[in-house]
């Protein structure tokens, strides 16, 4: 606990009491444990393509992707619920898809060693254009009944995807913390010809991250879809790439790979969720919440980069 | 698709290869569309590029010095709207087009400052600009967009000088321009100097804080001035304009055969790279393909492109 405190997520735990802090002085409303709950409800789709960012920046790489695979994982799911498939083979069939997509990305950047913001760019476009598509430019609606649970039931007395969140956001600190995978995670970030020579295959843990990111990216959309009711694939996720990204900086991750913590990451979400909830309970203009976006981004990469000044004052030399 | 990309001759004369493939797309076009290959399209075509072109010129250079600017699609938005909303509170046309002038600047400059000043990475800081400049733009204007320009604004952008259009030859002379400065000057070498080691060049006593300020300050005043262009060309200012502009850019400037990593490149593989783009989308837009078809067809442009380059490089 003392050494959670001490690194990372202090900045960030400090930051998130004070805007909530502000918050409940401007509004009444937004302390309330309805209020709390919809924010964490509001934003499961975030806490889980996070957990995926978290692993892809923590190997110094970027994903602007996450949206467009939401997109055509969420318009897949639902044309094959519109065929008439069971709910719970479209999510599975949904999901696969998702790791389908994460595979593209990792064969370009891992084995074709292309370099990811470029691959990520490019397959933002491709995947959101097979998604529109697909589902030919419609909305899609009138998911069936069974599949609502995924997004909007209950068990065990708190909602589904909350369960789903927490399980995997637990799975995940582990893999992260104690297993071979997550350790050569932050050894390549950390150093990358360091791994290679210590005999880490760099080439195959990139492709795994960014399959898994894939992985992560279609049970968030199944989530998605089920919880919002209709998906439009011109405009599902758009901007969701940028705001995870920015809930990871937030939470302490470095945009130069090797640091950071997937409870970071999932404070970073909790941060950016109240404030764009507080935002609109306190009644400000909702053109402000994407300024706000914006400028959160950026505040994140001074803080980053103020985090690794200070971790190299002691150093020779000048940072590159 | 590797198989077929090796294959290409691109390790030799960039140029004629980028020239073949233009070739092709043109005689690809010409066949499927007989509307393609009239003057009324070209000069169409000629008319709508120079927004890509204007940004492309700063892209680069930036990509050359070893950066990225993600922001320029809102950056172009952001001085557009700018514009807009000062003519409406009566400012005199001229003015208000300075006024979104240096509204693009200040952009950059933020950009620059971030970037060069405090060695903060390109890619996020242009990322958090792109996404709190559109927001901004929507509360400067609500979203609604602004019209009502006077005929005299217009001249930029709709008239034709000689049959070609005004916005074009303002293009290749920017082009010529900004190819003599990255050819015979002094500034150019210090930016190819950036992208292949900027150790070496800060150790040679040059201020690569400086160099990096001024080509992103550079990127926030092509961009603005794009968006000018554009207001001028559509005859109004809407706060959606220039969205995903910057995939056309980077395509543009990439297939062009500046490579990814920096340090190499030119502005004349550039302009070969934007015709390329701007002749494909013409002729998807002909065959009536929708836009984000097109979206799939450059990105898909834009992975052959580095892939190839980077399966010659090694």
């Amino acid at each position: 606990m003392k050494r959670l405190l001490n690194v990372h997520e202090a900045p960030i735990i400090l930051f998130t009491i004070l805007v909530t802090l502000l918050f409940s002085i401007l509004s009444p409303d937004f302390m309330q444990v309805e209020n709390i709950r919809l924010i964490l409800d509001q934003n499961i789709t975030m806490f889980i393509v996070a957990i995926g960012m978290t692993m892809v920046i923590l190997l110094g790489g970027m994903d602007l992707s996450v949206g467009s695979v939401l997109a055509v994982t969420a318009t897949s799911v639902g044309l094959f619920l519109s065929h008439g498939i069971h709910p719970w083979i479209a999510a599975a069939m949904g999901i696969c898809i998702g790791v389908l997509c994460g595979m593209v990305n990792g064969y370009f950047i891992a084995v074709r060693k292309i370099p990811d913001i470029i691959v990520t760019l490019a397959t933002m476009y491709i995947f959101r254009g097979i998604a529109v598509g697909i589902s030919g430019g419609t909305w899609m609606t009138n998911f069936p009944e069974g599949f609502r649970f995924f997004g909007q039931g209950n068990l065990l007395g708190i909602s589904f995807p909350l369960f789903i969140a927490v399980i995997l956001i637990a799975i995940f600190i582990y893999v992260m913390k104690f297993t071979r995978v997550g350790r050569r995670v932050y050894s390549i970030g950390g150093n990358g010809p360091a791994a290679k020579l210590a005999g880490i295959s760099v080439v195959r843990t990139k492709f795994k991250v960014y399959v898994l990111t894939g992985l992560l990216v279609g049970i968030a959309s199944v989530i998605f879809a089920a919880k919002v009711g209709s998906v439009q694939a011109s405009t599902a996720g758009s901007g969701l790439a940028f705001e995870v990204m920015a809930a990871v900086l937030i939470g302490g991750g470095s945009i130069f790979g090797g640091v950071g913590t997937i409870a970071g990451t999932m404070l970073g979400v909790l941060f950016m969720g109240i404030v764009k909830n507080g935002l609109i309970i306190s009644k400000v203009s909702p053109f402000w919440v994407d300024a706000a976006t914006g400028f959160l981004i950026i505040l994140a990469i001074v803080i980053n980069t103020l985090q690794r000044i200070r971790q190299n004052k002691g150093k020779e030399g000048d940072l590159v | 698709m590797s198989a077929w990309t090796s294959r290409l001759p691109l390790k030799g004369n960039k140029l004629i290869v980028q020239m073949l493939l233009l070739f092709v797309i043109i005689v690809l076009f010409s066949f499927l569309s007989p509307y393609f290959l009239t003057v009324t399209n070209i000069m169409n075509v000629l008319n709508q590029m120079v927004e890509v072109g204007l940004i492309a010129i700063p892209m680069t250079m930036i990509i050359i010095s070893g950066a990225m600017d993600l922001s320029v699609g809102s950056i172009l938005a952001f001085s557009a709207v700018c514009m807009g909303v000062a003519y409406e509170r009566g400012l005199d046309i001229w003015i208000s087009v300075i006024i979104g002038l240096l509204a693009g600047l200040l952009c950059g400059a933020v950009n620059g400052y971030l970037i060069a000043r405090h060695r903060m990475q390109a890619i996020v800081v242009t990322i958090g600009m792109l996404v709190m400049l559109r927001g901004l733009v929507y509360v400067i204007n609500q979203g609604r967009p602004i019209s009502g320009f006077p005929d005299a604004f217009y001249f930029m952008g709709q008239q034709y000088v000689g049959g070609i259009p005004v916005n074009a030859i303002f293009l290749v002379v920017m082009f010529l321009l900004a190819s003599f400065v990255m050819k015979k000057t002094r500034f150019s070498t210090y930016v190819y100097g950036i992208g292949n080691n900027e150790e070496v060049v800060r150790y040679s006593g040059i201020s690569v804080v400086r160099i990096r300020f001024i080509l992103f300050m550079l990127s926030g005043l092509f961009s603005a001035l794009a968006g000018i262009f554009l207001v001028s060309r559509l005859a109004s200012a809407e706060a959606t304009s220039g969205t995903n502009i910057e995939l056309d850019v980077i395509t543009a400037t990439l297939i062009g055969g500046t490579h990814i990593f920096g340090g190499r490149g030119s502005l004349s593989g550039t302009f070969v790279g934007l015709l390329i783009i701007v002749f494909l989308r013409n002729g998807l837009n002909l065959l009536g393909v929708s836009v984000l078809y097109q979206a799939v067809i450059l990105g898909a442009l834009l992975l052959l492109a580095v892939g190839n380059k980077k399966f010659n490089g090694e």
